[in-house]
């Protein structure tokens, strides 16, 4: 079975919010509520545009983040987006 | 028992003895394999005769003393469970003894209808109970076997101890060396496997809480990490408890540390870094735990990823300096910055954006310097220690000791020893070297007087005089002590209405309350929003990926609060590590906030803002000198309005003076 490279992306209506003021506050709005989100969690679904697959957000936010940051908690998070319907894997 | 019964019994444990092959004894009952050791030791290697009548051997006064000496940090802790663990278990026929580890009795609390019954069997202060001279027992076989131990009746070497029951559980030092066995007898026990089990357990509870009491004490100048799967159990008897070197290095662990962590011994631990053990981050482990050091927080095992809570307690004043260049790590600098002595949050941190916090500071800091009594004023909860420890740290007192006193939290009869102190032998039971009080001890510093209205009225005088005079007479001395006092005092209660009542001296009110500072309940703060986030982001250190839905963030700001912002960053901590995937939803807060009525979030009206709201009111309009509409111009509403809020506060209606 060949593996197709699913690319993750938020889910239609839901957008990223904010970032912009001091505090730094990012909300993922959706049409279910409102999600409030720390600085990782933004940078996570800021990756999902589509153009990388779950291994590659995961990979790269590993990447450029702090040197304790698990790729578990992130994969972790990723289920949970997906399961609570902010993002799809197509 | 019968003589009968006695030759019996010692026949069948020499026959058992000399059959060495066999596991059972005539009649084909089967002997545990540690009381079938501990018979074989008594009559192979110590010649004891099961049938012979010994007499007690009792250590004399001299020799006891030495050893009681030697035991007074044990003995201390040990008496003081054993006489809670006896009031518990009284009238059911028990003795309940503490031995050393050579099986000495140190202390002894027996029902005392049956005091001359175990006396006759040796059951007494300064008496041996080891193998080698009682044989097979409670205590000596415990300390042979170096585990807890049932000897049951016949299981016992010697026929003139068959009628006793008896329960050992051993009491180890740090190190896990055995120190001290406590244990439970009785001549009652008919059955050991039914009601005595009760007994084991809660006498294996107090020789585990007494182990952690001698861990913490033995380890009181270092920085002891206590952790449990259920963050409720933390910093109980339970939790797991580990003592760090400055350098974060293991310096020992506790029974229970071992176990949960799933270590084959302490060793496996020991002289380990605990950032090999857990996947602490350093900046976790310093910056929320400043200020409040017991504050929980999730931890994961490094290996096996298993969750754990945490807390930390900094008990030694590190000096960081000379540390830090010893170590060349950054973390564990940083690690060790943070145990600068009792570095509080600041005032404004404390403060964050709320309008009355701020104002508090403000007038804080007018009188830091000062020696000008604060009184602080506050719900329970609302951070008042917190407040008084800020307070003193911007003072010029900041390098001297804060030394706090609850006056609620200690028995009445205590208070006055522990305010005052007292010399040598001033009373009972006393230490020996006496006590220096807390008033000596803050000479110099603050001393902050927690929940004020619980002192009784004869200690408010002699509170009194040490404040006027300057000065204090420890218990049992005549010699007055120069003292530099400079005191903050907090209270939830109304000590005006108690004055009224003639329950709070009148002029100690006035000697204490240089100024008052209200401290705003968590509920009526204004900046919950701000506080929340802040938490949110700190507690994740942004390194791990973390979301709040918005009614989970709604329910919290909507919730009452009736705790301070402690707890609300405890729920918050809490709902991140039981949370899946980072993400707190509303299942994933405590259910007292996730039930609170949200529709009502917007007038909060508990009683707690009833009673703030009260005394706003009430200082307005003594501000405006009881001019009502002044006092409701000044409040932004109607006469009206004011009118109805002061019926509804039960405030007597005022009229400005000279018109009656």
């Amino acid at each position: 079975m060949s593996r197709a490279r699913r690319g993750v992306r938020l889910a239609p209506g839901c957008r990223l919010d904010g970032g912009k003021e001091k505090d730094g506050v990012v909300v993922l709005v959706c049409p279910t509520g409102k999600v409030q989100l720390n600085r990782m969690a933004a940078t996570i679904l800021r990756l999902c545009d589509g153009s990388r697959d779950r291994a590659d957000v995961v990979a790269e936010v590993v990447r450029g983040s702090h040197p304790r940051t698990r790729a578990v908690e992130i994969m972790e998070f990723l289920d949970v987006a997906r399961a609570r319907g902010w993002i799809d894997e197509t | 028992m019968s003589d009968t019964a006695a030759t019996n019994h010692a026949a069948t444990v020499l026959q058992f003895v000399n059959n060495a092959s066999s596991d059972r004894i005539p009649g084909s009952t089967r002997v545990s394999p540690a009381i079938g050791g501990s018979w074989r030791r008594c009559a192979l290697d110590y010649a004891l005769d099961p049938a012979r009548h010994y007499s007690p051997t009792i250590i004399d006064a001299a020799a006891l003393a030495e050893r009681r000496d030697q035991h007074l940090e044990l003995l201390q802790v040990a008496s003081a469970e054993i006489d809670w663990l006896y009031e518990y278990i009284a009238e059911s026929g028990y003795a309940l003894i503490l031995t050393d580890a050579t099986g000495i009795v140190l202390y002894e609390k027996t029902d005392a209808t049956l005091a001359n019954t175990f006396r006759s069997s040796g059951l007494v202060t300064g008496a041996d109970w080891s193998e080698r001279r009682e044989g097979t027992n409670g205590i000596g076989t415990c300390i042979a076997e170096s585990r807890p131990i049932i000897v049951h009746r016949e299981e016992h070497f010697r026929s003139s101890h068959i009628g006793l029951t008896c329960f050992g559980s051993p009491i180890r030092d740090p190190a896990g060396a055995l120190v001290a066995v406590l244990d439970a007898s009785t001549l009652s026990a008919r059955d050991p496997r039914g009601g005595f089990g009760h007994t084991m357990a809660l006498v294996n509870m107090s020789a585990r809480l007494i182990e952690k009491c001698l861990f913490l004490h033995h380890f009181k100048r270092d920085i002891v990490f206590r952790f449990h799967a259920r963050p409720e159990f933390v910093n109980l008897q339970h939790d797991g408890a580990i003592a760090l070197a400055k350098d974060a290095t293991i310096i020992a662990v506790d029974e229970t540390a071992v176990h949960l962590l799933g270590a084959a011994s302490r060793t496996e631990l020991v002289g380990r870094r605990i950032d090999q053990v857990f996947d602490i981050r350093a900046e976790e482990l310093v910056e929320p735990l400043r200020g409040a050091r017991t504050e929980l927080q999730p931890v994961r095992h490094a290996q096996l990823g298993r969750r754990f809570f945490a807390s930390l307690d900094y008990r030694a004043p590190v000096a960081t300096s000379a540390y830090s260049s010893a170590s060349g790590s950054s973390r564990v600098i940083r690690f060790a910055a943070a145990e600068a002595p009792k570095s509080p949050l600041t005032l404004e941190e404390l403060a964050g954006e709320d309008p009355l916090m701020l104002r508090n500071v403000r007038s804080a800091h007018r009188i830091a310097t000062l020696r000008v009594p604060v009184m602080i004023q506050g719900p329970t909860g609302a951070g008042k220690e917190m407040f008084a420890r800020a307070l003193h740290a911007a003072s010029d007192r900041a390098g001297m000791p804060f030394v706090a006193l609850n006056c609620a939290a200690i028995p009445e009869s205590l208070i006055e020893s522990e305010l005052f102190g007292y010399r040598s032998g001033a009373f009972t039971g006393a230490r020996k070297e006496g006590m220096k009080g807390k008033i000596l001890q803050s000479s110099g510093g603050t001393l902050f007087l927690d929940e004020i209205g619980d002192m009784p009225v004869e200690l408010q005088t002699r509170l009194l005089r040490v404040l006027e005079e300057q000065e204090v007479i420890p218990l049992g001395t005549e010699t007055a002590l120069k003292v530099d006092l400079r005191v903050i005092c907090a209270s939830h209660q109304n000590l005006r209405a108690m004055i009224a009542r003639g329950e709070f001296r009148e002029d100690l009110y006035y000697r204490l309350n240089g100024i008052t500072l209200e401290l705003p309940p968590l509920a009526l703060r204004t900046d919950k929003e701000r506080l929340i986030r802040e938490f949110l982001a700190a507690e994740t250190s942004d390194s791990r990926p973390a979301a709040i839905e918005v009614d989970a963030f709604q329910q919290l700001l909507a919730y009452r609060w009736p705790g301070n912002v402690r707890e609300l960053r405890n729920v918050i901590r809490t709902a991140l590590a039981i949370c899946d995937g980072g993400v707190v939803r509303l299942r994933d807060l405590p259910s007292e906030v996730r039930d609170s009525d949200a529709s009502s979030s917007a007038p909060v009206v508990t009683g707690q803002s009833d009673s703030s709201e009260r005394e706003k009111l009430l200082r307005t309009i003594r501000e405006c000198d009881g001019n009502m509409s002044r006092a409701a111009e000044q409040l932004g509403v109607s006469r009206n309005t004011l009118y109805r809020r002061c019926r509804r506060l039960d405030i007597a209606p005022q009229r400005p003076p000279g018109k009656p």
